[in-house]
C-alpha cells in the first residue's frame, strides 16, 4: 500500500507540473508573446518597458521558473480587468462552485447507481431499455439547451424556480433560497455524470451476477434483492468508484457551462468571462486550481480504490 | 442413412463472406444505427441543398421585423434582429457539420500517430507521449479550450483546429491499446523477417487491426466536436457573429426566453438530432465492427 501510495503521488506531482508546462506554453504562442494582448494602442517603446517589468524579456525557461515558484506560494499574478490578484477573485469564486459541484454528484450518484442495479436486475425489460435509451440521450443532449429548456418550463411557464443567481437580492442569503436556485443547475450538471455512473453500474453488476457465489447464494435460497443489494453490489461497486473519480473533469469542466447558463457566480463563470476579455491571468490561474483540484481527486479515488480493492491493499 | 447423405449432398456449399459483408450484415441488423444513418444522410442534404432551395439571407437585418413567429415568408419566424431563422439554421447546421467533421479528422489525425508509435515503438517514445497524453485527459478538455481561446481569436478555422487538438487523447489511448495486441502477431514477425522497413510493418501490418476502432471512435468523436463547437459558440468563444451557428443563435435566444421561447428550440433540436444519430451510428459501427465490444 506504502508503495502504491508514493507511485500515485509521484504520477499527480509529474502530471502537475506538466499541466502548468503546457499552459505556459499556451500563453506564449500569442504572436507577439503576452504583453501584446494588453492594450493595442501602446507604442513599441510602451511595449518593450511592460515586457522589461514583467520579466518577459528573459529566456522562457526563466519565466516559466518565476511563474511556477510564485504558482507554489499562491500566488497567480494579476487580473488585468479586475485590477485584483487572481487568487482574491478565485477564494471568491471557488466555494460557489464546489456546491453546485458537490450537489450534482450528490444526485448523480444517489440516482445513478439505483437506475444501474435496477436495469441490471431486469435486463431486457422495457425498463432497461428506456434507461439505454435515455443515458444516449443524456450524453447527447446540449447541457446548455438543457437547462434552456428547464427554464422555458419552470421559470417562464410554471414559475415555480429563480432562472438565475444563487441568492434573491435583499432577501439575506437563506438556505432554502439557495436550494431553489441549486435545483435547475445542479440537475443539469448532473446529467452527464449521471447517465455515466448509471452505465457503469450497469454494465459492472452485470459482470458480478454472472459470478458463482451468487449463484451460490440463490442456490441457498437467499432473497434476491438481498442478493443483489448484500452479495452483488459490494463487489459491483468498486469499479464504480474509480469511474466517479474520473467524472470530476466532467463536473468541474460541465460548470463552466452550467454556471453561465443560470448566471452562477462561481469559478467556470469567471473563467469563460475571463476568456472572453482574454484576461490571461485568470484563466491561466483558474486552469493551474482547476488541475490541481481535478489531480487531487483523481488521488482520492485511486488511494480509495486501493482501500476497497484487497489486491491492491496487499501488494 | 442414405437420405443423409443426399440431403447433404443437395446442400449448398457454403459461401464464403468477405469480413466487410459479415459487417455490414450485422450493422443491417441494428435498426437504430441503420434510422441514425439515414437521418444523417438527410440533415446532411437538407443543410447542403437548403440554401439554394429556400431564399432568405441568414444575416440579413429588419429590425422592424423582429421575434415575428413563423408565416409564408420566414417559415420558423425571425430572431430579435428579424434575421430569418430557418435561413440562420440551415447555415448554423452547415457550420456544425463541417466542424465536426474537420475536427474529427484532426483528432483521429493526431491520435492515430501519437497512439500508433507509442504502442509500435514502446520504450522512451511510449513513455513521453503517454504522460502527456495523460496529463493533458486529466484536465477537463473546456479549460484546454479556454486558455487556447484567449490567445487565439475564434473563427471557423480556428474552432475547428482548437477542438481538434484538445480531442485526440481518448483515439491516442485507444489506438496504442490496440497496437500492444497487434503487433504480437505472428504475420508481423514475418514480414519483420521478410526485411520490411519499419514504418511499412506498421502501416500495412499492424495499423491496419486498428481500423474499426478507428472509425468508431471518429464517429463517436464528430458527435462530440459538434457539441464542444455549440458550446464554445454558446458562451461567445466559437464561431463570432454575425456569422449564424447553432450555439450562438441559442445565446441570442436566450436573452428573450420570455417574449420568444420557440426561438430557443430550433437550435437545440438541430444540435441534439445530429448529436444523437452520430452516437447511434457509432454505437451500431461498434457493435458491427467489433463485436467483442458488443455490451
Amino acid at each position: 500500500m506504502l508503495r502504491y501510495t508514493i507511485r500515485r503521488l509521484g504520477a499527480s506531482a509529474l502530471v502537475m507540473i506538466l499541466i502548468t508546462m503546457i499552459t505556459f506554453a499556451i500563453v506564449q504562442l500569442a504572436p507577439g508573446g503576452p504583453a501584446i494582448l494588453l492594450d493595442e494602442q501602446l507604442s513599441q517603446q510602451d511595449r518593450d518597458d511592460i515586457r522589461a517589468n514583467l520579466g518577459l524579456d528573459k529566456p522562457l525557461p526563466v519565466q516559466y521558473y518565476r511563474w511556477a515558484k510564485a504558482l507554489l506560494t499562491g500566488d497567480l499574478g494579476n487580473s488585468y480587468m479586475e485590477r485584483e490578484p487572481v487568487s482574491h477573485l478565485l477564494a471568491q469564486r471557488l466555494p460557489n462552485t464546489l456546491i453546485l459541484a458537490g450537489a450534482a454528484l450528490l444526485l448523480a450518484v444517489a440516482v445513478g447507481i439505483p437506475a444501474g442495479i435496477l436495469s441490471a436486475a431486469r435486463t431486457h425489460s422495457w425498463w432497461d431499455y428506456s434507461f439505454t435509451f435515455l443515458s444516449v440521450l443524456g450524453i447527447s443532449i446540449p447541457t446548455f439547451w438543457f437547462g434552456i429548456l428547464l427554464i422555458i418550463l419552470c421559470s417562464v411557464n410554471l414559475g415555480l424556480l429563480p432562472s438565475a443567481g444563487m441568492y434573491t437580492l435583499g432577501a439575506g442569503n437563506q438556505v432554502g433560497d439557495l436550494l431553489l436556485h441549486m435545483v435547475m443547475p445542479a440537475l443539469v450538471l448532473a446529467l452527464s455524470p449521471l447517465a455515466e455512473i448509471a452505465r457503469y453500474t450497469r454494465s459492472s453488476m452485470l459482470n458480478v451476477i454472472k459470478l458463482d457465489y451468487i449463484r451460490t447464494a440463490r442456490a441457498k435460497g437467499v432473497v434476491e434483492y438481498r442478493v443483489l443489494f448484500r452479495h452483488a453490489l459490494k463487489n459491483a461497486l468498486i469499479p464504480v468508484v474509480t469511474v466517479i473519480g474520473l467524472l470530476l473533469p466532467h463536473l468541474v469542466g460541465g460548470s463552466v457551462i452550467i454556471e453561465k447558463i443560470f448566471a452562477w457566480p462561481g469559478m467556470g463563470r469567471l473563467a469563460a468571462d475571463a476568456a472572453f476579455k482574454r484576461d490571461y491571468p485568470v484563466v491561466m490561474g483558474i486552469t493551474v486550481v482547476i488541475a490541481l483540484v481535478v489531480v487531487a481527486g483523481n488521488l482520492t479515488t485511486d488511494l480509495l480504490y486501493g482501500c476497497l480493492n484487497p489486491r491492491i491493499r496487499w501488494e | 442413412m442414405n437420405q443423409a447423405v443426399q440431403l447433404a449432398n443437395a446442400a449448398p456449399e457454403p459461401r464464403v463472406e468477405s469480413l466487410w459483408r459479415q459487417r455490414w450484415k450485422r450493422f443491417r441488423r441494428n435498426r437504430l444505427a441503420l434510422i441514425a444513418g439515414a437521418v444523417l444522410l438527410l440533415l446532411h442534404l437538407v443543410v447542403l441543398l437548403g440554401p439554394s432551395l429556400y431564399h432568405a439571407s441568414p444575416e440579413a437585418v429588419a429590425p422592424l421585423n423582429a421575434l415575428k413567429s413563423s408565416s409564408g415568408a420566414h417559415w420558423l419566424g425571425t430572431d430579435e434582429l428579424g434575421r430569418d431563422t430557418m435561413a440562420r439554421l440551415l447555415y448554423g447546421g452547415r457550420i456544425s457539420l463541417a466542424v465536426g467533421f474537420a475536427a474529427m479528422a484532426i483528432s483521429v489525425g493526431l491520435g492515430t500517430i501519437v497512439g500508433a508509435t507509442a504502442g509500435y515503438f514502446g520504450g522512451i517514445v511510449d513513455m513521453v507521449q503517454m504522460r502527456l497524453t495523460d496529463a493533458l485527459m486529466s484536465l477537463p478538455t473546456i479549460f484546454l479550450l479556454l486558455v487556447i481561446l484567449t490567445v487565439f481569436k475564434g473563427g471557423l478555422v480556428t474552432v475547428m483546429v482548437v477542438i481538434g487538438i484538445t480531442s485526440w487523447m481518448g483515439v491516442a489511448r485507444l489506438v496504442r491499446s490496440e497496437m500492444l495486441q497487434s503487433k504480437e502477431h505472428e504475420f508481423v514477425e514475418a514480414a519483420v523477417a521478410l526485411g520490411a522497413g519499419q514504418l511499412r510493418v506498421l502501416r500495412k501490418h499492424v495499423l491496419p487491426s486498428a481500423y474499426s476502432s478507428i472509425i468508431v471512435a471518429a464517429t463517436l468523436g464528430i458527435a462530440r466536436a459538434i457539441l464542444v463547437e455549440s458550446a464554445l459558440s454558446y458562451l461567445g468563444l466559437g464561431i463570432q457573429p454575425p456569422t449564424a451557428s447553432l450555439g450562438n443563435m441559442l445565446t441570442n435566444a436566450q436573452t428573450y426566453l420570455w417574449t420568444a421561447p420557440v426561438q430557443a428550440l430550433w437550435p437545440g433540436l438541430l444540435i441534439l438530432l445530429a448529436v444523437l444519430c452520430f452516437n447511434f451510428l457509432g454505437d451500431g459501427l461498434r457493435d458491427a465492427l467489433d463485436p467483442r465490444m458488443k455490451r
